[in-house]
């Protein structure tokens, strides 16, 4: 048995050994670095893509954004069709997705037994869980023949008879267009909205629920009177997060929505967007002007998403009093 | 011995292992300290005399907490916050303006309310953690300084055949007793509790009496509770604070326990030990 | 409206009312279900048609052969996997122990605004971002600007988790430790992370299963490539979600084939590491 250190001797090494003088500032150091790290890359990848977008800023000035040319044989750049594919699919996206995501989430916190609501919700975040480009497949091979075949002549024939909004749905059924890239874009921002109304909801007190079926309302009178008022900026954050993700969705739009630079009514055209644009063009990008015209309208496509998120996160916040989920895929 | 420079003494120590008595006292002068803006304690005095057991008692929010962290210099350690007065480790200031509060806390030990040990840590590993986590591991022996230490608590023969194990695998008493054995492995001159059997059930709680009760021979002990009746068992000294009228803490009576409890001065430490408040 | 007060009976309009959006919400539940169960039985109908041992380990064929697998794109994206890991989770858990440890006041506020900012970001343009950083300089598209690229994308993930497990970390760990005179370095690297690891484990995976899928980054600087990738940070690689991308536009039915039998890969792997990282949640840390 070796001899155990008298406690005079452990109690002198004790003194001695080192108390953290020089590593405790070291590893502060090490991690605030690591944080200003994650807090300049923002910054520096908007100022990267501002100084990459110079020459077209320079050659277009602000006629850029609502120039229809797009032109890379003559050099002439404007950005509107692919704001306007961007803006009409996204919104899209919002008037087929939201609802659809609201009632999944009012259904799955005050309208189906508990005992599925679990598993159900889980099935929900699923769609979450598929990546952009498999989206973009099966939207390809399933269900654009459907749209041209079925669903855009059906359209057509019904509410394309109606006046004022008959545009909308008129001119020959590609099946690849507007509709199919704000179609795909609204299953994929569902399980987003559903997801923060699903917290938002379930955030509101029991007590008010009671509250109002103790003085005579049906359920949905309920829900609609005394639970979503509540829930609203909640939910109207999660709505505009959803916005915030179809604006900057690429790769499923890139292979639906038919990649063709002009702004039309009808919503069976082929449209362009600005992240498809850039993911379709940019590898054979012929001149500089016409890289440097892409980069610009990542540009404004940064600038568009950054706005709708942090107001989006401002709702959030406002509404959860705190931080927000940190599992919003 | 602050400083981190060995102590030389003309007296060379026997080769036997020997354990060397607490020669520290431990004595608080005018201890006031604040929560950022809120004062929680003001100009406590009291001096915890070496080997013997000082208790502090008083009723919740007086304070008591807040002063026996100033002791060991944990109260710092929350942002925000303030301690003025001194503290005398055997003749030292623990305050002064070049001592080191690592180098305190590794001379003064705490335990806590609530039994916190490691839980990535085995048994093993949590009574040795102050050892080699301040890099002091004597290799060889610490199998024995662990034994040691365990066997001090009483806990050895409980734990031999599961040292392996996770700290938190064993009941609350014993965790609370892990605890105190891995605070005394390295040492201190000094251990300070703060309400170790809060948490405990009345065995456990008896069975920490009963060990502080032991160690108190080699070691100065401070402890705070809440449970008078534990006070007047085990302590030497009791020491009775109060909140005044704008909720700072402050000293009301010392002396000795059996004087405290049974003739005490001071009319409102008559009136808490006879359970008329608090 | 029923004239009793208080209403014995409730007026037929608002019992219609009633059933009625009550039934569009069942309704929304069952379309988002039914469209689940549409992509994912394509998936692995179409997809399990396709996948056969080859698929795993045989480069793609020239066009106009059938045959040949994916085996490059998925070493591929394993490798681009392994340097965002690499890059991004040192960054990112070091930002979020920042956050949870040190940070106090408005620097740690304008940090974690930030990473929420960087959630937005369209992966698009973090793409444009890598180029101009690491394809441009060197000319060439890289597996290095490809796993940048990723890096950033899971950099705001694993902060965030990180920051919230080392939280949740108890305080009375640290003053045990603090207690025993351990260092303050000391204790957040041996007592607090080590505590926090399954946790902070969690939200890597979570940032993995969120960049395995990702396509658009890697358009300009992982670029793809027909063949295994050498062992080069500068050399352009393979992707599983580019070559599912670059064969679903293309006319070849073979490629088709193969896109679904990549699809139904990529889904697979997606799904074990979200369910993965769910089961480390659940158990006790």
């Amino acid at each position: 048995m070796a001899t155990i250190p008298s406690v005079r001797e452990l109690r002198v090494r004790l003194l001695q050994a080192p108390t953290g003088k020089r590593a405790d500032p070291s590893l502060a150091n090490v991690v605030k670095l690591c944080a200003i790290g994650v807090l300049i890359l923002v910054v520096a990848i908007a100022l990267s893509m501002a100084i990459d977008a110079r020459p077209s800023l320079a050659r277009f000035g602000l006629g850029f954004l609502i120039s229809q040319q797009w032109n890379p044989v003559t050099d002439q750049f404007g950005a509107l069709p692919f704001i306007y594919g961007t803006v009409v699919s996204s919104l899209l996206a919002l008037i087929i997705g939201a609802p659809i995501a609201l009632g999944t989430a009012i259904a799955l916190t005050d309208l189906l037994p508990r005992s599925v609501r679990g598993t159900l919700a889980a099935l929900v975040e699923l769609l979450a869980a598929i990546p952009s480009v498999v989206y973009g497949l099966w939207g390809i091979f399933v269900m654009t023949p459907i749209l041209r075949s079925t669903v855009e002549p059906a359209l057509r024939d019904s509410l394309g008879q109606v006046p004022l909004i008959g545009i909308l749905f008129s001119g020959p059924a590609y099946g690849v267009g507007m509709l199919a890239g704000g179609l795909i874009m609204a299953i994929m921002i569902v399980p987003t909205i559903a997801a923060i109304s699903r917290d938002v909801i379930n955030a509101v007190p029991v007590a008010q629920r009671e509250g109002m079926l103790a003085l005579g309302a049906t359920r949905w009178e309920m829900i609609w009177h005394g639970v979503l008022p509540s829930a609203r900026s909640g939910i109207l954050g999660g709505v505009t997060l959803g916005l915030g993700r179809a604006l900057g969705e690429t790769m499923a739009v890139t292979m639906l929505i038919g990649n063709r630079p002009a702004i039309s009514a009808s919503l069976f055209a082929p449209s362009y967007t600005m992240a498809s644009v850039i993911a379709n063009e940019f590898t054979e990008a012929t001149s500089d002007f016409h890289v440097a015209a892409l980069i610009e309208i990542g540009l404004v496509l940064l600038g568009v998403t950054v706005v709708v998120n942090a107001c989006a996160q401002l709702l959030i916040w406002r509404m959860s009093g705190g931080a927000p989920r940190t599992t919003v895929l | 011995m602050f400083s981190g420079r060995p102590s030389v003494s003309p007296s060379a120590e026997p080769a036997v292992v020997v354990e060397s008595r607490p020669t520290s006292s431990l004595e608080a002068h005018r201890i006031s300290a604040w929560y950022g803006e809120r004062q929680a304690i003001r100009e406590v005095s009291l001096t915890c005399p070496a080997g013997q057991v000082t208790a502090i008692i008083g009723p919740s929010g007086c304070g008591k907490s807040t002063f026996i962290r100033c002791l060991n210099r944990m109260h710092e350690t929350l942002p925000n916050t303030r301690v003025e007065g001194q503290v005398l480790l055997d003749g030292t200031d623990i305050f002064g303006p070049k001592i080191d509060p690592v180098l305190v806390r590794r001379r003064i030990g705490m335990v806590f309310q609530r039994p916190n040990p490691f839980p990535t840590m085995s048994i093993f590993e949590n009574v040795a953690a102050g050892l080699r986590l301040n890099g002091v591991s004597p290799g060889k022996s610490l199998p024995d300084l662990v034994w040691q230490a365990l066997n001090r608590v009483g806990l050895w023969d409980e734990v031999k055949d599961k040292l392996r194990l996770p700290g938190t695998s064993l009941s609350g008493g014993q965790q609370q007793r892990l605890c105190i054995a891995r605070a005394l492995a390295i040492a201190p001159e000094v251990l300070l509790l703060d309400e170790p059997t809060g948490a405990l059930d009345p065995v456990a709680t008896l069975k920490i009496e009963e060990l502080l009760g032991e160690l108190k021979n080699d070691y100065t002990i401070v402890i705070v509770t809440h449970n008078m009746q534990q006070a007047a068992r085990i302590s030497d000294i009791t020491a009775f604070m109060l909140a005044d009228a704008s909720h700072v803490g402050t000293l009301v009576e010392v002396g000795p326990t059996r004087q405290i409890f049974t003739n005490p001065r001071d009319r409102r430490t008559e009136e808490y030990i006879t359970g008329r408040f608090g | 409206m029923s004239q009793l007060s208080p209403p014995l009976t409730i007026a037929w309009r608002r019992k219609v009312t009633n059933a009625f959006m009550l039934g569009l919400c069942v309704l929304a539940v069952a379309v988002a279900l039914i469209v689940l169960v549409a992509i994912l039985g394509y998936i692995v109908s179409q997809g399990g048609r396709a996948l056969n041992v080859d698929f795993f380990t045989q480069l793609p064929k020239p066009v106009g052969e059938t045959g040949g697998g994916m085996a490059n794109a998925i070493v591929g994206s394993l490798v681009l996997i392994a340097i965002a890991g690499v890059i991004g989770l040192p960054i990112g858990v070091g930002a979020g122990v920042y956050l949870a440890e040190y940070g106090r006041g408005r620097l740690a506020t304008v940090v974690r605004f930030m990473a929420d900012v960087l959630t937005g970001v369209p992966s698009i343009a973090i793409g444009l971002f890598a180029y101009a950083l690491f394809v441009v300089p060197f000319k060439s598209f890289s597996a290095f600007a490809g796993g940048f690229a990723l890096a950033i994308i899971m950099i705001p993930v694993i902060t965030r988790t990180t920051e919230e497990m080392v939280r949740l970390v108890p305080t009375s760990l640290r003053e045990g430790a603090l207690a025993l005179g351990i260092p303050r370095w000391k204790m957040v690297l041996r007592i607090v992370l080590p505590t926090a690891l399954s946790g902070i484990v969690t939200g890597a995976l979570l940032a993995v299963a969120r960049v395995a899928g990702e396509t658009a980054p890697l358009l300009f600087t992982a670029f793809g490539n027909q063949f295994f990738w050498q062992g080069g940070l500068r050399e352009p690689i393979a992707a599983l979600p580019l070559q599912i991308f670059t064969y679903a536009i293309s006319p070849y039915n073979d490629w088709h084939q193969q896109a679904w039998a990549g699809s139904l890969v990529l889904v697979a792997i997606v799904l074990i590491l979200s369910l993965g990282a769910r089961v480390l949640v659940k158990r006790p840390s």
